[in-house]
């Protein structure tokens, strides 16, 4: 079945028509091509999916679009800030977080989430905070230390 | 942290821009599903399309029958099915591909297809696969043995009768997966001319995969490009299995004239990909009461799975590299890669020595406590140095060997003596928590080896305002390739890396340079990317001579972005410099090609120079055993690899974490779980991978000995850092609990109870 | 994925009149993973379904409450919400405790009390905590019909529980307990230490007076079909003072309960002993007993 909803998305205002089953994920990839978020499994589990939905970070495969209506959602493709690439993006190039980058975009979203809500994290904070998030690449550590330097800089 | 050591493909990886397979979409593109087999070994008497054509949007299914060309593929044998064509050899086995306009359509329509089977006897463990009455698995062989090397040096009955101590020792290694990030995808495009097909999609190696699609379609190789986009990670994952998506979903676009996209979901991705072969070693070893390793004899029996895939080069790896980084006179191995109707096993960072390290450097430190001795102290008694004889009679002459100082690094960072003495005092009155700490170390043969044909390409091309293309016949796949190749370019030039774009990987723009496997892309890629860029550097030289008025191009020197007279201290832009270059005339793009030197392997002796150099390195674990779960937990995590030179810092380290937190995996809790053939596990949520909160501290060192082969002797660094974990945790697990275990993972059950706990799978049968 | 009707409404009323009608082909969802991964499996519990009723946005179950002897939690507070609680850090700590260590934020961001409830996976984190504290469930029908069941007898197996298909689980009702000094421990045990299932886990609630137990309570959880306090255990503590003799003794006391009803499985030569040291463990660092 299909529903109308309205929803905004990076700062945009988008009224669509969606299939009732269709996940949050599906409706940023496909009906508004925004492809940075990213599916590696479907079932909640390795975080690569996440935005942050009302301020918090969720995976968008386990929210239905329809559960979205009348939610702000902050993909990657919203870190930006006028056009260039906003502190924590730049601190993830210096620190060597990126490797694959398949993981990059929800890891920057738990990250972001978890900066809007606490400035000034601990390393403990950090690692719950993209706890559910999983990088087969990097080990982790220079994530952890590109989201402490963001926090540092503030 | 140098800035300009920035990822060259960084920007779009943090925007969300860089594109991956699954966020191509072309016009007019329609979607594939794969039908796959429940039965590990069965005959097909019937594929049913008919429910499944019903379905409305259905475009076509493909079978066997539609493939125009050969029906196998294989990087070393044809004996691999992309689509099964009588007979279906494992669990998982590709039968049908259903194309649809929607992936709904094609999901909806794949689960009706029918298959009526006629099941054949199955094996699934190696030994029973060699015994007389099993069922062979591949038509016109005599058993089920894949491949078999042997390696044969000095005498080692005699060896062991010389020994005082004699020790046999066996030990089980596990499925792992690679789980890279992203599952497999590609897109089909056809050309415009007749039988042209473009592939884009998550592909480690694209000539690999452009020779199995030409063969399957019939087509001539230049008929077919396959286009690297970026990649979610591959850790040596996406070799074949991405040829095979290729292969189906170019059959699919052929017939239809379309592009077909065909995206696995990650069940579908674990059960149809291959993985890193199971182990079963037999280990004896003979010493004298003073430490020296006076024999070895090594058995091997690798799982193969149902396709030969990449087992002989795995497996031979192995044998090189059986004993370890020891000098022993004696030495005996042999190593047998078995076919069994489980899920084939292929590459996989480490490529074979995972397995054999946890077994050898677990042996090591039982036999030193047997002989009163540190296991660091028989280290360094028998490991190599400069002027060592390996086991296939290699004398390591040519390069540093630096075993034991990186054996020295990580002691001296982890505080190892100190701390083993800590751990005793404290485990004495601890009652649930026990500490430990445990090393490894390991010699690495660097690129393919004996192998096969070692030699890539690459193409620098400075444009005329000093911007600049870079592009390699290896590809990027996460580990930073681009970047690197950018650094080498860039330090030739005396330029820094903003001034590069990376090319598409496109097999259509450069030679055929062998796969990106076997940690060789710096090592073989670098040097070819390093003569491209010198030969443009020369022309250079040679066009602004007069300018700078130097007689001498040896004189030019390029530095920070400006071309300089040594002597007469006179200098011009590099802009400048490119500009006159090209008034002049020159080409200012260049093909670099490098061929590694010369190595041989004597198959029936197993002797020779098997690499022409080698890495060296070292790691130590530092745990916590909660005896009361068993669960292991690492709390310190030493790392250091001799890497020759390193290029690009920031990116190496990296290698370092991501390898050292894979090894943690393989050690501690990732097992592919095979029932009778049948993955269990099939998502991530059963497979476990380590998170973020599951380990401590990191610490890594690169050590630089230089080297006469690779850019300003830079070498291999990928796999060595995946490969030392698992021992190093064994070794800090019996430091910790008194308690020794032989297999892999070290999960809860085999620490508390010392042997694995798995769910029976027959019923009534349950312990 | 199939397809079907999506329903919101904004009232508790209007809720429960739909269910009346529509019950048996609804699939409730509140934060939606469980749905999604059933759409996923194609599974058969959604076999007759062809209606989602959201009512994860019903503003009258999505609050905590509290009166002079109760809390009540909206079913669809979020596990994140529930960990952040201060009304529930004061009075039931142990399931801020519980609520924290779910999957990962991400899944406690939407994942919901209810959903945990309704789910009744033994592996649940938050079931053997609310059983531990005594909580009801209210179930809801249409013409203001409402039944409240205690959440041991709600849940009647694995995946099993009392609810009918026209009943909305609307508040999780906690009696306060008065403690003076309440003493608690929720102790996990899972493969990894984020995104784990729980293999097994123990909770243990008590008032400490003058130095000796009084009103414990103690829940397994993951190693029976349903939860239950482990009586026996409870009995032997009850007005003892807690040193780690008397802690072991009651450890073993509960593994030998739980197995004596579950029997010898193949998990049992692990699960039994761990169950046993967890026990342990959770009690000492319950009392602040510090274990090495």
């Amino acid at each position: 079945m299909l529903m109308y909803l309205s929803i905004k998305v990076n700062g945009k205002d988008h009224k669509l028509k969606v299939s009732t089953t269709k996940r949050l994920l599906d409706l940023l990839r496909e009906d508004l091509k925004l492809t940075g978020t990213k599916e590696g499994c479907g079932v909640g589990e390795c975080g690569a999916c996440t935005v942050i939905m009302d301020g918090k970070a969720v995976n968008s495969c386990m929210v239905l679009a329809s559960q979205a209506n009348g939610c702000e959602i902050i993909t990657v493709e919203g870190l930006e800030e006028n056009g260039e690439l906003s502190r924590l993006q730049k601190n993830f190039l210096e620190s060597g977080a990126v490797q694959c980058g398949f993981c990059t975009p929800g890891m920057l979203m738990s990250a972001k989430a978890l900066l809007m809500k606490n400035p000034n994290p601990t390393v403990e904070e950090i690692k719950e905070a993209i706890a559910g998030n999983l990088c087969r690449c990097t080990g982790y550590k220079q994530i952890v230390e590109a989201i402490e330097k963001t926090a540092k800089e503030k | 942290m140098k800035k300009n050591d920035l990822r060259i493909d960084g920007y779009e990886k943090v925007t969300g821009k860089a594109k991956y397979g699954a966020d191509l979409f072309f016009d007019n593109m329609v979607y594939a599903k794969v039908h796959r087999s429940e039965k590990a070994h069965a005959e097909i008497i019937k594929i049913d399309k008919s429910e499944a054509e019903k379905v409305r949007g259905v475009l076509t299914i493909i079978t066997a029958k539609d493939i125009p060309g050969e029906k196998t593929i294989g990087a070393i044998e044809f004996d691999h099915y992309p689509l099964a064509d009588k007979k279906v050899l494992c669990v998982g086995d590709g039968i049908a591909v259903v194309v649809g306009e929607t992936q709904a359509i094609a999901e909806e329509a794949v689960n009706k297809i029918k298959v009526e089977y006629k099941e054949l006897p199955a094996v699934f463990d190696v030994h029973e696969s060699l015994k007389k009455d099993a069922p062979i698995l591949k038509e016109g062989k005599m058993n089920n043995i894949a491949v078999h090397y042997p390696l044969r040096k000095g005498n080692v009955e005699k060896g062991f009768e010389e020994s005082d101590i004699v020790l046999e020792k066996e030990y089980k290694t596990q499925f792992v997966e690679h789980a890279y990030i992203e599952p497999e995808v590609v897109v089909a495009v056809p050309g415009e001319g007749k039988d042209e097909m473009r592939v884009y999609g998550s592909i480690q190696c694209p000539h690999s995969t452009r020779k199995g699609v030409a063969r399957v379609l019939g087509t001539k190789l230049n008929d077919i490009r396959i286009i690297q986009v970026n990649m979610g990670g591959a850790f040596g994952g996406k070799d074949d299995v991405m040829t095979v998506l290729s292969i189906r979903a170019a059959l699919a676009a052929r017939k239809l004239q379309r592009p077909v996209k065909m995206v696995y979901s990650r069940e579908e991705s674990i059960i149809d990909s291959y993985k890193r072969h199971p182990y079963h070693l037999k280990y004896k070893v003979g010493a004298t009461k003073d430490g020296k390793l006076k024999a070895m004899k090594v058995e091997m029996y690798a799982d193969a799975g149902a396709y030969i895939s990449m087992t002989p080069f795995v497996t031979w790896r192995s044998v090189v590299q059986a004993t370890g980084p020891y000098e022993i006179e004696n030495v005996n191995t042999d190593i047998y890669g078995i076919f069994t109707n489980n899920p084939y096993t292929g590459a996989f960072r480490g490529f074979g020595s995972p397995q054999i390290i946890f077994a050898q450097e677990s042996l090591i430190d039982e036999i030193a406590e047997k002989l009163g001795m540190d296991g660091v102290e028989l280290r360094k008694l028998n490991g190599y140095e400069n002027g060592s004889v390996t086991a296939s009679s290699q004398k390591l002459e040519q390069h540093e060997v630096s075993l034991k100082k990186a054996i020295d690094v990580v002691i001296e960072q982890s505080d190892y003596f100190n701390k083993k003495k800590q751990f005793e005092k404290f485990n004495k009155k601890s009652e649930r928590f026990k500490k430990g700490i445990g090393l490894s170390c390991s010699f690495r043969g660097c690129a393919l080896g004996a192998e096969g044909t070692d030699a890539t390409g690459a193409i620098v091309s400075i444009q005329s305002d000093g911007s600049a293309y870079v592009l390699a016949g290896l590809a990027e796949n996460g580990q930073g390739l681009k970047t690197t190749f950018a650094l080498i370019a860039a330090k030739v030039l005396g330029i820094s890396i903003e001034r590069f774009r990376y090319l598409d990987q496109d097999t259509g723009h450069i030679a055929d340079g062998g796969p990106t496997v076997a940690s060789r892309s710096t090592l073989m890629g670098g040097t070819a990317v390093k003569i491209a860029a010198e030969k443009i550097r020369d022309r250079i030289a040679k066009a602004v001579l007069e300018e700078l008025g130097e007689k001498d191009p040896e004189k030019i020197v390029f530095e920070d972005e400006k071309v300089k007279g040594l002597t007469t201290k006179k200098e011009i832009g590099f802009e400048v410099a490119v500009l006159k270059t090209y008034f002049a005339g020159y080409n200012l793009a260049e093909y670099g090609w490098y061929k590694a030197p010369e190595v041989y392997w004597d198959e029936e002796k197993g002797q020779g120079p098997a690499y022409f150099t080698y890495v060296y390195g070292s790691q130590i674990a530092q745990i916590t055993v909660d005896t009361f779960t068993g669960k292991v937990y690492v709390e310190n995590a030493y790392a250091a690899h001799d890497v020759g030179k390193v290029i690009n810092p920031t990116g190496a380290i990296g290698q370092v974490y991501g390898g050292v937190v894979q090894g943690i995996g393989y050690g501690l809790y990732e097992e592919v779980q095979v029932d009778d053939g049948k993955i269990k596990n099939t998502n991530l949520d059963e497979y476990f991978i380590p998170t973020v909160k599951d380990f401590g501290e990191l610490h890594a060192t690169l050590i630089e000995s230089g080297d006469k082969y690779g850019p300003w002797g830079g070498k291999s660094l990928g796999e060595p850092t995946l490969e030392l974990m698992s021992a190093a945790l064994n070794n800090a697990v019996y430091n910790a609990t008194g308690k020794r275990n032989y297999h892999i993972p070290l999960d809860l059950e085999t620490i508390m109870l010392g042997h694995p706990l798995r769910r029976k799978q027959k019923r009534g049968s349950e312990a | 994925m199939r397809q079907v009707d999506y329903f919101r409404f904004d009232t508790v009323g209007e809720t429960l009149e739909f269910l009346e009608k529509h019950g048996e082909t609804v699939k409730i969802i509140a934060g939606g993973s469980d749905l999604i991964i059933e759409l996923r499996k194609d599974s058969w519990k959604l076999e007759n379904v062809d209606k989602i009723l959201d009512i994860s946005k019903l503003k009258n179950i999505k609050k905590i409450i509290q009166s002079e002897r109760f809390v009540e939690i909206g079913s669809v507070m979020t596990h994140s919400e529930i960990a952040g609680s201060d009304i529930l850090k004061k009075e039931f700590p142990a399931l801020c405790e519980a609520s924290s260590n779910v999957g990962c934020l991400q899944t406690r961001n939407t994942g919901t009390i209810g959903g945990n409830v309704v789910n009744s996976s033994p592996s649940g984190d938050t079931l053997p905590v609310l059983v531990a504290y005594g909580a009801e469930v209210s179930l809801a029908r249409d013409q203001g019909l409402v039944r409240t069941v205690n959440v041991r007898d709600f849940i009647k197996g694995p995946y099993k529980n009392m609810a009918d298909p026209q009943e909305l689980l609307e508040t999780i009702i906690l009696e306060k307990t008065r403690f003076k000094d309440q003493k608690f421990v929720f102790e996990k045990l899972g493969r990894r230490n984020a995104l784990s299932i729980t293999r097994i886990s123990f909770t243990g609630v008590s008032d400490l007076v003058d130095g000796r137990i009084k009103d414990i309570r103690i829940v397994p959880g993951a190693v029976l079909p349903y939860f239950r306090r482990i009586t026996e255990a409870e009995n032997f503590l009850e007005g003892k003072s807690p040193d780690k003799d008397i802690l072991k003794k009651a450890a073993q006391i509960v593994a030998e309960d739980v197995f004596k009803e579950v029997g010898q499985r193949w998990s049992t030569p692990y699960k039994r002993p761990v169950l046993e040291n967890l026990a342990y463990a959770g009690l000492c660092r319950m009392y602040g007993i510090k274990l090495d």
